[in-house]
């Protein structure tokens, strides 16, 4: 048999990694979430490529808060990107609004929280949702009294058995900003003074 | 409660050291008390909604670029105001949900995504499963 042109080869080439998901997806990882999105729609090859990419990015996750009607709730969702759906994680143990929150090492760590609008918060509790687990770990709690609505940033190269967290800013017993930035270690609950911002 | 628009970023004098150092960066383009903030895929540090000293809430958005030229710029606004909002910067987009409105709803229920690329926000198809504000938020 003759060898194709090349034209013909290119074409035939073409044809054939086009239809091969692992193509797409890699495109979609240089395109990012909306265009993974939007290759959806171009083939069933690109569809597969896209949806194999989009399950291996980490979902939205939303704990607690209130509702329009100001009350506290306990639920937690986590929206996933590949399906565009809200899904149920396991619910904390009590209402809580305004927690810090971030991700440890795959497990999901809040803190503390209030169940009341302008309120500080009851405890400076500590809850670890560990992937795949059902319900929550209680952690030590906070050494120190908890701060409203600080930011939470997980320290990733600690050197601590369950992770580390720097608390940033937030507001005090008497609903009053305060510049702190606290180090806690979830293994012991125990808190640093890490530095303060200006006044 | 003040909203600032003042805005600083802790420096460790070594990486991975604890002890750091504050240094003031230039002001926002407006006081923002119940913003949210997030990296993007270039470095920017961007700023979105919040609540400024009317008690307004916000739907603008902006970023600061950090190292030798500190200066804020405007980024499209969110297609609603939004303040106490959840917010992760993922695979070259920001997502949002939820938070507090100006109006009598008090809370939303919407999701929005800002992709970088286009520079652009899109309404997602996928509302919150009921009014939503004041939550904490995490990329897992």
């Amino acid at each position: 048999m003759a060898a194709p042109t090349t034209r013909a080869r290119a074409t035939w080439v073409t044809d054939r990694v086009t239809t091969l998901p692992e193509v797409w997806s890699i495109v979609a990882l240089h395109l990012g979430l909306v265009g993974a999105w939007r290759l959806m729609l171009v083939c069933k090859a690109a569809r597969i490529g896209a949806r194999d990419f989009l399950s291996t990015l980490p979902g939205l996750v939303v704990c607690g808060g209130f509702t329009s009607d100001i009350e506290p709730v306990k639920d937690v969702w986590r929206l996933d990107l590949a399906k565009l759906r809200w899904e149920a994680m396991p619910a904390l143990v009590d209402v809580r609004a305004h927690p810090a929150c971030c991700a440890v090492r795959s497990s999901l760590v809040i803190i503390g929280g209030t169940t009341r609008p302008s309120k500080i918060g009851e405890s400076g509790s500590v809850r670890m949702l560990l992937r795949g687990d059902e319900a929550y770990m209680n952690q030590p709690p906070l050494s120190c009294s908890f701060l409203l609505e600080p930011v939470a940033i997980a320290m990733e190269e600690s050197n601590s058995a369950a992770g580390q967290v720097l608390l940033l800013g937030g507001r005090d017993a008497n609903v009053e900003a305060v510049s702190s930035v606290y180090l806690v270690d979830l293994a012991t609950g125990r808190v640093h003074t890490a530095t303060k911002s200006p006044p | 409660m003040t909203s600032l628009a003042s805005a600083e970023i802790l420096e460790p004098r070594a990486r991975g050291a604890i002890d750091a150092t504050w240094r003031e960066l230039p002001e926002m383009s407006v006081a923002r008390g119940g913003c949210r903030g997030c990296v993007l895929s270039d470095g920017r540090f961007a700023v979105l909604g919040g609540r400024n000293v009317e008690d307004e809430d916000l739907s603008s958005c902006e970023a600061l670029t950090v190292g030798n030229k500190e200066e804020w710029e405007s980024l499209p606004s969110m297609n609603e105001v939004r303040s106490s909002f959840a917010c992760v910067a993922v695979a070259g987009c920001i997502v949002v949900a939820g938070g507090d409105l100006s109006s009598a709803e008090f809370a939303s229920r919407s999701v929005e995504v800002f992709d970088e690329v286009l520079s652009r926000w899109l309404r997602l198809p996928c509302d919150l499963p009921y009014r939503l504000s004041d939550m904490g938020s995490a990329l897992l």
